[in-house]
């Protein structure tokens, strides 16, 4: 397992080598001269002098490859730049929000993953019944359904006509209910229907028959011998599915004005704050490549053939 | 490009004429009622969809307007209507532009192999070690608000799908006896991909590029709704979501047809795709 976990962590830097390429592709499409731009915001005059002045100072008077590098450099020491607007640290910024968001995500994969056991499971004790055909016609709306529409329409009945939640702002459970469901809304119906599709395909291995046979109930053979074999598509699939919910975190924070990372963004896009936008988008994806690290760890753990399989290779 | 537009034609026609399931047909008929609505949106709106009328805003219901009006007294029914065609026609430009790039990327990366694929390869990696729609975001933030940006930022992330199933398919298919035999005999790899590889890929990329289409329209009403895409006061259905949000409590229609229609939409085309994949 340790090998496994090394050779997982050194897979890692190629990754993270192009993530940062990107990133850094991102700023290069910005539409005008940076220079300009930042005088602009700072009010002052954009004459030539200053120009050349900023662009020294931004080191854009430099080759593409260069500038790359001595941005690569800053950022290893965890330096991304100060935002043009508030003329902070980015990363101050990003992790100030971080929380929020991440108390958003985890929320709504936690709604996902309650759902789905609980549908995938009965849906899966009764195939054909009503419970199943009720939780295939839910994936089909749920996938229909644009998570920040679904928001709105939530905040409509139950904020706005029941009064029984709040409707925006960030602090107490009952405000984190209603952006969580919208956010795992989706999430849920798909890892039901995965889940229960896992339950039939090892219901009908001999090993569960063999159960059965034996004499247990048919609920002890699904959550002993079924349900750990099904999980393990699962989990592989909730760590792109925290990436997907990173990105509907942008839409749901709008909707609900939660002062999370969604709405970070939104403000530097209008505020034209590049380096925010390039820190963002650098930090999601470091997000992203360390879920789905820990998901592949998660998986190798519950299934040693991943692992030795692995370590043969090697 | 001709073998992929005869797969979607073999699809739809098969679709149209054979014996098919209800299912099918009906969001067959979801699609075209939607199609027919975004070409013929002149002559079915009842009023013009940027009338600005402020006496008579935030309306309910009427005759005259059958969905109330917004907050600037425009028709909210005219405005659904218009924004069909906006909505429709840019997550088609996606959709075209993302499945010819990217099956042409993953066509030749898949056949050719060696230094080309390892470059595309190492190119799909960069791209999709930025979750979902993140990188959009990014893209279309950086590149400034605008219905235009909003398309292209989805361009540059969307191929990336496509490119990485054409591209194992590709590879797979191309170790296969007869398109061996067909290189042994002297066809050029012009030739193999066109007569032999195509035909095989085109049906799966069509069957994906249905299923996608629904989730470009969600995508680009979402950049709308966020205030990147499309930009007031052209009428869209996520900018008009948007608009709506605020005057929720005395006018909830503003937020509820905007997004009926998009979940209408998905859910025609994830029902058409379904019988597809169902009965091949």
């Amino acid at each position: 397992m340790a090998r496994y976990i090394a050779a997982r962590f050194l897979g890692l830097l190629p990754t993270l080598l192009v993530i940062s390429l990107v990133s850094f592709a991102i700023t290069q499409l910005t539409p005008g001269d940076p220079a300009m731009l930042l005088l602009q915001q700072r009010g002052q005059d954009p004459t030539g002098d200053a120009i050349s002045q900023i662009r020294q100072e931004l080191g854009l008077d430099q080759p593409l490859a260069m500038q790359y590098l001595h941005w690569f450099q800053r950022l290893c020491i965890g330096d991304l730049g100060r935002s043009y607007y508030s003329e902070e640290p980015v990363l101050a910024e990003i992790l100030l929000r971080l929380p929020a968001t991440l108390e958003l995500t985890l929320a709504a994969m936690l709604v996902a993953l309650t759902v789905a056991l609980a549908l995938g499971l009965s849906a899966a004790y009764r195939p054909g019944g009503w419970v199943d055909r009720f939780s295939k016609a839910y994936a089909l709306v749920a996938i229909s359904l644009p998570a920040y529409w679904l928001g709105l329409v939530l905040m409509f009945v139950f904020a706005v006509q029941l009064q029984w939640l709040p409707a925006v702002g960030r602090g107490s459970l009952p405000q984190l209910l209603l952006p969580a469901i919208s956010l795992g809304f989706t999430a849920a119906a798909v890892h039901a229907r995965l889940l229960c599709s896992g339950l039939l395909e090892s219901g009908r291995s001999p090993c569960a028959e063999f159960a059965l046979a034996k004499g247990l109930t048919a609920w002890q053979v699904l959550l002993r011998h079924s349900l750990p074999v099904s999980l393990l598509p699962v989990v592989t699939s909730l760590g792109s599915t925290f990436g997907h919910m990173l990105g509907g975190a942008v839409l749901i924070e709008t909707v609900f004005a939660w002062p999370g990372l969604g709405k970070l963004l939104v403000d530097a896009i209008f505020n034209r704050d590049y380096p925010l936008i390039q820190g963002y988008v650098l930090v999601m994806a470091v997000l992203y490549t360390l879920v789905n690290l820990s998901t592949d760890l998660v998986c190798a753990w519950l299934d040693p053939r991943l692992r030795l399989g692995e370590g043969r290779d090697r | 490009m001709s073998c992929q537009t005869n797969g979607l034609i073999e699809i739809w026609g098969r679709t149209l004429c054979g014996k098919t399931s209800l299912l099918r047909k009906g969001s067959l008929l979801i699609l075209l009622l939607y199609i027919g609505m975004a070409i013929f949106a002149g002559a079915l709106a009842p009023h013009d969809p940027l009338q600005v009328d402020v006496t008579n805003r935030l309306q309910p219901a009427s005759v005259e307007y059958p969905l109330g009006t917004d907050s600037l007294g425009r028709c909210v029914f005219s405005r659904i209507i218009h924004g069909a065609r906006n909505s429709l026609l840019s997550a088609a430009v996606v959709l075209v532009v993302t499945v010819s790039v990217g099956a042409t990327i993953g066509l030749v990366a898949g056949f050719f192999g060696g230094r080309c694929d390892y470059l595309v390869q190492r190119l799909l990696e960069g791209v999709m070690a930025f979750p979902g729609l993140i990188l959009a975001l990014a893209i279309a933030g950086v590149l400034g608000p605008g219905l235009e940006n909003a398309v292209l930022a989805l361009c540059l992330v969307h191929w990336v799908g496509y490119a990485r199933i054409v591209r194992n398919m590709t590879l797979s298919l191309r170790e296969r006896t007869y398109v061996q035999a067909s290189r042994i005999a002297g066809a050029s790899p012009f030739d193999l991909l066109r007569r032999h590889i195509l035909p095989e890929v085109a049906p799966a990329v069509a069957v994906i590029a249905t299923l996608d289409y629904g989730r470009i329209i969600i995508s680009i009403a979402g950049l709308s709704f966020l205030g990147l895409g499309a930009q007031p006061p052209a009428p869209e259905w996520g900018a008009m979501l948007s608009e709506g949000k605020a005057y929720m409590q005395v006018a909830p229609q503003l937020i509820l047809w905007p997004g009926v229609m998009i979940a209408g939409v998905v859910l025609a085309l994830q029902l058409l795709s379904e019988s597809t994949t169902r009965q091949p």
